[in-house]
């Protein structure tokens, strides 16, 4: 009975083992599958391409509709252009939203609701999208003030048909036809300036063509071109129809386009690849992690398994039974073992994948519904994956095992590979100070510790498995925790950051009112934030990063350098540039190196409030001063004097404004910010605090949050499991030992007393242990396998993990002593006192 | 009043439908300073008469031991009256196998008697003396001989100084030789101490010669009860 329920606990860890394979490695190969589904249905673009300054005005900004689509019927009919299935010729506009009275970051698309021939069409023939709720555009549409708002923004917001947002500068307020998700913005983010924005931050909304051209005032133009190519293109084959077209506008239209982005380069695909790539390596990682400790589960319990029976395995050989036959005879103990469970993580891992990945797809925010479908190979592979665990626990511990001669194996008596017989190095060490323990006291348990290298072994392997687990877990939320703590309470260096909607080529005047015209405001400093590509000048490896113009001159950054150990130091230069560490990884430079910045520049100016101009972009060389590693991944740091003079800008130009406060309670903050409002509300997108943004982006990771969450509480019920197991095997060899001791009068109190010191002091050995192991689990999920560039998570495990580790696993270690020691104390003392066998 | 009184002692096992009388209506009364042998062939009732003596099996009927009915104890209270009264041989010698043999026979004491560390000690190794394998005294278990093992382990059960000393074969795993060494011990040992009454089991009618009073059972029900007097344990051979 206790070996098939030992045998269960093993089988049970097999079978999460498989079944957290195949619902993890399945929960990435069903998000493929739905996103891709979406693709396809929705007749994603292959690539895209604005004009040259898209939020700009003038003729790099827009192009005539008819004649862009005539534009493009041509070169549909060229050979260059003969992969184009079809085409759509948009509005892709970033301004300003209010909803419920709350200003905020937003993007307009507009698509032509009627099609080529005239008639009504409601979906676009490229990029369409999926109604969530509500009704989609209707003939009437295109007259009236009306629109559909992206699935994100709508959740976030609670937004319903019917309802009205306020859109653009001059917030007009528009009706809400309905909901929608769209295969553009399957995650929540609209370019690499701003990564994975809160959609309190950054939302999108659909309105018709003509609507869109009356809110923006550009009567019947257009500034975005989306193509669909077909399928079978590869990226090098898009790119190079992309690039065709673009000379061919540029060129022989005089068009003057920015540059194409290819399917797999569209932002929000792009980090969703990136989540998709993480989900694979935990999918792997996670189940192998588990599978291992199974393994090594079934490696210790067989091992003492035949170590116990030798006796019986001496008997069998003496009759006749070859080695190999014995071998063969425990082997399929473990085997039958690892089928029941695979077979139950397989049967639990096909039905629970079913609940899983909808429920990933939906955590992950993406609007789609997911396509659950029955995997094979993860089935042939979780089986494999299940049989080989059992075969190698299985195989090596039986195999060293069986190896004495039969004659060896009789005279063996099965309690004495726990005999010691002699005294440990501890406890010599402690009676030189004349540390002695009453022999009905800590003597017993201590000598216990040490009777047998493997059982103790085996005990402490139990404590090291749950303690490191459990560290892991906790450490990798603290490391979360700790990687938003460390950004916003000492790189962030503000308490409130402001938003244009325009760029201001005033900021510095903007930003020296604020500090001296409203009460409790004690610095103000205001960045450019835009995005840009950067190029190594020795590797030649390009990166699109989010570019931080820091204005050096007000004496507060509103940000602080953490840099990383370097050498020479690292520095905030205004005439070089900061990378953060995954920029400076993919493009193999260190502080010193040079890298190419690609900015625009003015060539001339509109106006110049707010900003309107025109730009052509040039590359110039900066040195890297400094690296640092911090929460966000891609942003490169830039002295804002030295990127308005190389960009020619006229004044001091700023999107944001970064303000700190005397006393930052949130009684002043919202003084602030209404005094803001209320005396330069002109071109204020938004204003808001520190928490808000954190809590924005805590929102944003509790998907991973749970996950963590789910490991830790796993690790838990193993540790509880595989405690319970060696617990129960120690009981067990010294059931004959208890007897006695309880035979001769010792009380129960003593036997669960000195028990309950042996399992103690092996927690605290084995959490020794497990610290050191959690922690280098730690940093492989977190540095290796978890190693995103977005968000950069420094890795850290606090005193409060530590000890929360080791008294989780103490509590697990008692009660998994419980059951043991409760029959060991209500044994039949009369037949236990006899008993021979282990 | 005697020190042992069983009346209607009776032990029933239940195997599946039917019930096995391990012990039948027993009733005998022993005094202390006797060395008692039960005999009697396998399955006859012997060790369960042994166990119920000792309050670790139970049974139906009245047990009273130097005037107290251990029948009617709780568990706890058991375990107090084995710690204090009664001292156990085992046939396989069962000794902690952590402990030397001075701490195994310490382990007794210390259990059983309020004494500094100091006195534990010395009592312990006054027992090892006596069953002479002072020299030995830091040997571990598995560096003994049986017959060693045994012989520390009537140390360990007879340091205790109880009313009751209980042997169960305890030279079922010793060779003749050894056995004889063991049960001279007990004999010599017994024999200092008038209080106490010392209940052995054997089937090796042998043995039995030793005793100064041999109770035969059979089935469970006793056949006869014969006071002798003992051969010497050295004399005796089998």
């Amino acid at each position: 009975m206790a070996h098939k329920l030992r045998f269960l606990m093993i089988a049970l860890v097999i079978a999460t083992g498989v079944m957290a394979a195949h619902v993890m490695i399945s929960a990435f190969v069903h998000l493929d599958s739905t996103y891709t589904g979406a693709f396809k249905k929705h007749a994603m673009a292959s690539f895209t391409l604005q004009t040259a300054n898209p939020s700009g005005s003038g003729s790099d900004a827009w192009i005539d509709y008819s004649n862009l689509t005539r534009i493009m019927n041509e070169f549909s009919n060229t050979e260059a252009g003969s992969d184009v299935e079809d085409f759509e010729v948009r509005i892709v506009y970033d301004t300003a939203f209010r909803v419920r009275g709350n200003q905020q970051n937003g993007r307009i698309v507009a698509f032509n609701t009627t099609d080529k021939t005239g008639t009504f069409r409601s979906q676009p023939s490229v990029n369409g999208y999926r109604l969530l709720s509500g009704n989609g555009f209707s003939q009437t549409s295109e007259y009236r003030n009306v629109c559909m708002v992206e699935g994100h923004l709508a959740e976030y917001w609670k937004l319903e048909p019917n309802e009205f947002i306020e859109v653009g500068d001059n917030y007009i307020s528009f009706q809400i036809l309905g909901t929608i998700a769209s295969p553009e913005y399957l995650m929540n983010m609209g370019s690499y300036a701003d990564i994975l924005p809160s959609p309190r931050r950054f939302g999108v909304i659909f309105m018709p063509l003509r609507t869109a051209q009356g809110v923006l005032n550009v009567e019947g133009k257009v500034n975005e071109i989306s193509v669909k190519l077909n399928d079978i293109l590869s990226k090098s084959q898009r790119e190079q129809v992309a690039s065709d077209l673009k000379k061919f506008l540029e060129d022989e239209k005089g068009l003057k386009m920015g540059e194409p982005i290819d399917f797999d380069d569209q932002v929000s695909y792009y980090l969703l690849k990136l989540d998709i790539e993480e989900a694979r390596e935990m999918g792997i990682m996670l189940p192998i992690l588990l599978l291992g400790m199974a393994c090594g589960g079934l490696y210790i319990l067989l091992g003492r398994m035949v170590v116990a029976e030798r006796k019986d395995i001496g008997v069998s050989q003496a009759l006749g039974y070859s080695r190999n036959a014995i071998i063969k005879q425990y082997l399929g103990i473990a085997i039958v073992v690892s089928i029941v469970g695979t077979l139950i993580g397989t049967i639990f891992g096909v039905a629970l994948s079913g609940v899983f990945s909808p429920t990933y797809v939906k955590v992950i925010s993406i609007q789609f519904p997911a396509v659950v479908t029955f995997e094979w190979e993860l089935v042939i592979v979780g089986i494999f994956l299940g049989l080989i665990t059992g075969f190698i626990g299985g195989y090596f511990p039986v195999k060293s095992a069986i190896q004495a001669l039969p004659a060896e194996s009789l005279r063996f008596d099965p309690s004495r590979h726990i005999i010691a017989g002699r005294i440990s190095f501890a406890e010599k060490f402690l009676n030189k100070f004349h540390i002695r323990f009453r022999v009905t006291g800590f003597r017993l348990p201590l000598r216990n510790f040490f009777r047998s290298k493997r059982r103790t072994f085996s005990s402490v392997f139990a404590v090291i498995i749950s303690v490191s687990i459990i560290s892991m877990a906790w450490g990798m939320m603290e490391s979360m925790d700790y990687g938003l703590r460390v950004q916003y309470t000492i790189v962030e260096d503000w308490d409130l950051k402001l938003d244009f909607s325009e760029v201001p080529t005033n900021t510095s005047v903007i930003s020296q009112a604020i500090r001296n015209n409203i009460d409790g405001v004690s610095n103000s400093t205001y960045h450019l934030l835009s995005g840009a590509t950067l190029t190594s000048a020795k590797s030649s490896v390009s990166k699109t990063t989010q570019l931080i113009g820091i204005n050096e001159s007000d004496g507060y950054l509103g940000h602080t350098f953490r840099f990383i150990n370097t050498k020479p130091r690292g520095e905030f230069d205004p005439e070089g540039v900061v990378l953060t560490v995954p920029i400076a990884e993919k493009l193999r430079v260190k502080v010193g190196d040079e890298v190419q910045l690609e900015i625009p520049r003015l060539t001339s100016l509109v106006s110049t409030a707010p900003l309107r101009a025109h730009f052509e972009m040039i590359n110039v060389s900066f040195r890297v001063s400094g690296l640092v590693d911090e929460f966000n991944g891609l942003v490169t740091y830039i002295g804002l004097n030295r990127l308005v003079e190389v960009s020619n800008f006229p004044g001091s130009p700023a999107n944001t404004i970064l303000i700190q406060l005397d006393d930052p309670t949130d009684t002043n903050l919202e003084y602030v910010r209404s005094e803001i409002y209320t005396r330069y509300n002109y071109n204020i997108r938004n204003i808001y605090t520190k928490a808000e943004q954190s809590s924005d982006l805590l929102g944003l990771l509790e998907a991973l949050y749970w996950v963590m969450y789910v490991i830790a509480l796993f690790a838990v019920l193993l540790a509880v499991a595989m405690v319970y197991n060696t617990v129960y095997i120690n009981l067990q060899e010294q059931e004959r030992e208890l007897a006695t001791l309880l035979t001769i009068g010792t009380p129960n109190r003593h036997i669960i007393r000195n028990i309950t010191i042996e399992n103690t002091v092996i927690t605290i050995i084995g959490s020794f242990f497990g610290l050191i192991f959690g922690w280098f689990l730690l940093w492989f999920f977190m540095a290796v396998v978890l190693d995103m560039e977005f968000f950069r998570i420094i890795i850290f495990m606090s005193d409060n993990t530590r000890f929360f580790s080791f008294f989780l696993t103490l509590l697990g270690v008692l009660f998994a002593e419980y059951f043991p020691l409760r029959r060991a104390l209500n044994l039949n003392l009369a037949e236990a006192t006899k008993e021979r066998v282990v | 009043m005697s020190l042992v009184e069983l009346e209607n002692v009776q032990r029933v096992y239940q195997m599946g439908h039917s019930k096995i009388y391990a012990l039948k209506n027993i009733s005998l009364k022993l005094e202390s300073g006797n060395l008692v042998v039960c005999l009697g062939p396998s399955g006859s009732g012997k060790t369960t008469l042994l166990n119920v003596l000792g309050g670790i099996d139970k049974c139906e009927g009245k047990i009273c031991i130097a005037g107290k009915e251990i029948t009617r104890f709780g568990k706890r209270k058991l375990s107090r009256f084995r710690r204090k009264h009664v001292g156990f041989i085992f046939q396989f010698f069962n000794l902690l196998p952590v402990y030397s043999a001075l701490e195994n026979v310490e382990y007794a004491v210390e259990l059983s008697q309020k004494r500094s560390r100091n006195e534990t000690r010395l009592k312990a190794e006054e027992y090892l003396k006596a069953v002479g394998l002072y020299e030995k005294k830091d040997m571990f278990p598995s560096q003994l001989s049986g017959g060693e093992q045994q012989r520390v382990a009537a140390a360990r059960a007879l340091a205790k100084e109880p009313k009751l000393l209980l042997c169960d074969e305890p030279t079922g795993e010793l060779s003749v030789k050894e056995g004889r060494l063991v049960l001279a011990t007990i004999q010599k040992l017994v024999r200092t101490r008038p209080d106490t009454l010392t209940v052995l089991v054997t089937h090796n009618r042998k043995i039995s010669e030793i005793a100064d009073l041999v109770i035969s059972l059979r089935s469970g029900t006793i056949d006869s009860i014969t006071p002798q007097k003992p051969v010497d344990a050295m004399e005796i051979t089998w």
